[in-house]
Formats: structure tokens, sequence, C-alpha cells
């Protein structure tokens, strides 16, 4: 076993996340959101470019609720900031509930996930 | 990156479409049972952040904008699978949820992006990372999420270019418009990735017991071995 392995990690010096770390989290989120939200708003990419030079768009065949991440006749700034955020807590609740689904027990084991 | 509806052709949709979902499903087998209970928030929170991050559109070349993936930090903190099943997440979401990629697109989405985009860098970094020393696997790091984002991004213009006469450039103009383009994100992908892995290693090295790949970076996090 090599000296730098999973296996030799002080499992007691490890830091587990907790309410304050993700509190953090969702402050970083936030900024994240607002940038995304009030600077660096305008998604102009690659594909959009090609697709407008052969003269098409690309369509939704599902009406999504909050499409361009804006609620339709809402369209503020701060009403998109809000919805981005409220999504990003929407993630936060999916990926718990899919970690959680497929955690196992509280015993750090050192894992085979790769 | 992410393809609308309206895109691509049938075959592509079902021959991508088939490809996600299998390795979608063996990458919940792997892990199914194996996932540290307590590190479930701490993978949760970066997924969301990941998301987050998309939302950011930078300016870069010709007047076009690009958002980073992270599933390249994903793939390499999480591990191949877990990494998989967190960028699906986000995927999964902004097609239902923002129309953000097709639903007929959802499987080419997830190939590029949760698949490439996610394996290609864990693989590159192990790979490269081997060689041992701080500087090799900073560079596996970097050098993988470039890659993860430039060949993403080629598949994306095959699956296109393919998809002619609907997409009516074919490969040899789609491909090279898509790589060329994502190459300059791939370089901003590769620098933030390894702010990230190296930051969330240093604040959060309980992050260090979920995947193997991971071992390599033990001594970044410093004072968490056995004395």
């Amino acid at each position: 076993m090599s000296e730098n392995s999973i296996e030799n990690l002080d499992k007691s010096k490890l830091d587990h996340p907790n309410k304050k770390w993700l509190l953090t989290g969702m402050v970083v989120a936030a900024v994240l959101v607002a940038m995304g939200t009030f600077v660096f708003s305008e998604s102009i990419e690659t594909l959009d470019v090609k697709a407008e030079e052969l003269g098409f768009e690309g369509f939704s065949l599902l009406p999504a609720p909050f499409p361009e991440y804006a609620i339709p006749g809402l369209e503020d700034p701060l009403v998109n900031f809000l919805l981005g955020f409220v999504s990003v807590l929407l993630v936060l609740i999916v990926a718990f509930g899919v970690y959680k689904i497929l955690s196992s027990s509280h015993n750090l084991k050192g894992v085979s996930t790769s | 990156m992410h393809i609308p509806d309206g895109f691509l052709s049938l075959p592509i949709i079902v021959i991508t479409y088939v490809f996600a979902i299998s390795v979608l499903a063996i990458s919940f087998r792997k892990v199914k049972g194996n996932v540290d209970d307590r590190l479930v928030p701490l993978m949760a929170l970066l997924t969301a952040l990941f998301f987050a991050v998309q939302m950011v559109n930078y300016p870069i070349i010709g007047g076009t904008t690009a958002h980073l993936l992270g599933a390249p930090a994903l793939g390499i903190l999480l591990g191949p699978w877990l990494g998989s099943i967190s960028m699906a997440i986000i995927l999964v979401l902004q097609c239902f949820l923002f129309a953000d990629g097709g639903v007929t697109a959802l499987g080419a989405n997830i190939l590029n992006m949760a698949i490439i985009g996610v394996m290609v860098p864990y693989a590159v970094y192990l790979l490269v990372s081997k060689k041992g020393g701080r500087g090799a696997v900073s560079f596996g790091i970097f050098f993988g999420a470039f890659l993860g984002d430039v060949l993403g991004a080629v598949a994306a213009g095959l699956e296109l270019g393919l998809s002619a006469p609907i997409f009516q450039y074919g490969v040899s103009i789609a491909v090279p418009a898509m790589g060329i383009h994502h190459s300059v994100i791939g370089l901003a992908e590769g620098f933030v990735t390894l702010v990230v892995v190296y930051s969330t290693i240093k604040i959060r090295p309980s992050i260090l017991t979920l995947n193997r790949g991971l071992s390599v970076l033990i001594p970044s996090a410093g004072g968490v071995m056995n004395e």
C-alpha cells in the first residue's frame, strides 16, 4: 500500500460537511447566479450562430415552464435572479435525493466508486 | 453546447439515447451502496454549484459567448460514475425546466457533457498523474479538463454533421466549428478546474475518500495522514 493511499487517511482529521459549509456554498451559488443574471446573461453560442447562418432555429418539443431561465411575461432581472437561485436550490434537493438513494451507510469505506 | 430539438436526425437521436442510458445505468450500478452517506450534502452542493456556474455566459471569440461545463471538475472530484450522474441531473433539469437542450437531444447532450465531458478528464488526469509530482498532477487536471471540453464539442459537431441534411452543415464544417470554438473554452475550463479541485481538496479533505483516483492529491490536503 502506497504512503498516499486512501486507507492511510486519518479519518478523524477529515472535516465533513456541515450546515455552515452548505450555507457558504449557497452564498457562492447566489453570487454566480447574480453574475449570470445581471452581468453575463447574454448567450450566443457557436451552435446558435451556425444555425442562424443556416436560417433555422432550434425549438423545444415539450413546453418548459421557464424557457431561457425566465418566467414568461415577467422578464425582469430581479425575478430572473430569484428564479435562478430557486433553481439552484431545486438542483441541490434533487441531487441530494439521488445521492441519498445511492448511499449506503455512515461507514467511511474508502470507496470503490472509480 | 446544449443541442436543442430539431437539429438531430432520428438515427442519431436513437443511438445517443441508447448509449447515454446504458452508460448511466452502469454508473448507477457501480456506485449503488458505495457512497458514504456523510458526503451526500457535499456532492449535492457541488452539483448545485456547477448548475449555477453554467448560468454565467462570458464573452469569447467572434462575438460569441460560452459557459463553463463543470463536468471535468465533477469527474475528477466525484469519480467518473458519480460525476456522470451529477452532470446528468443538471442536464435533465435544464432540459425539462428551462428548455436548455431539447428532449430529443437529451441523449446526445448527456453523451457529450455527462459522459465524454466527465470521463475523458478523469481518464487523462489518472493517466498523467501516474507520472507523480505536483506538476504532473496539475497538468493532468488542466489538460484533462481541456480535452474533455474539446472532445465533448467534437462529439456534438459529429452528431450534428451526421444529421445532415437536417443540420445542413456536414461533418467537415460542424466538427471544426465546434472543436475550434471549444478549444478556447477548454483553456478556461482547465484553469478553473485546477482551482476548483485544489480548493475543494484543501477546504473539504473528506472528499478524498470518494474515489481512489484522488489519492495522488492527498498531499495537497495537508495533515490528513495517519501520523
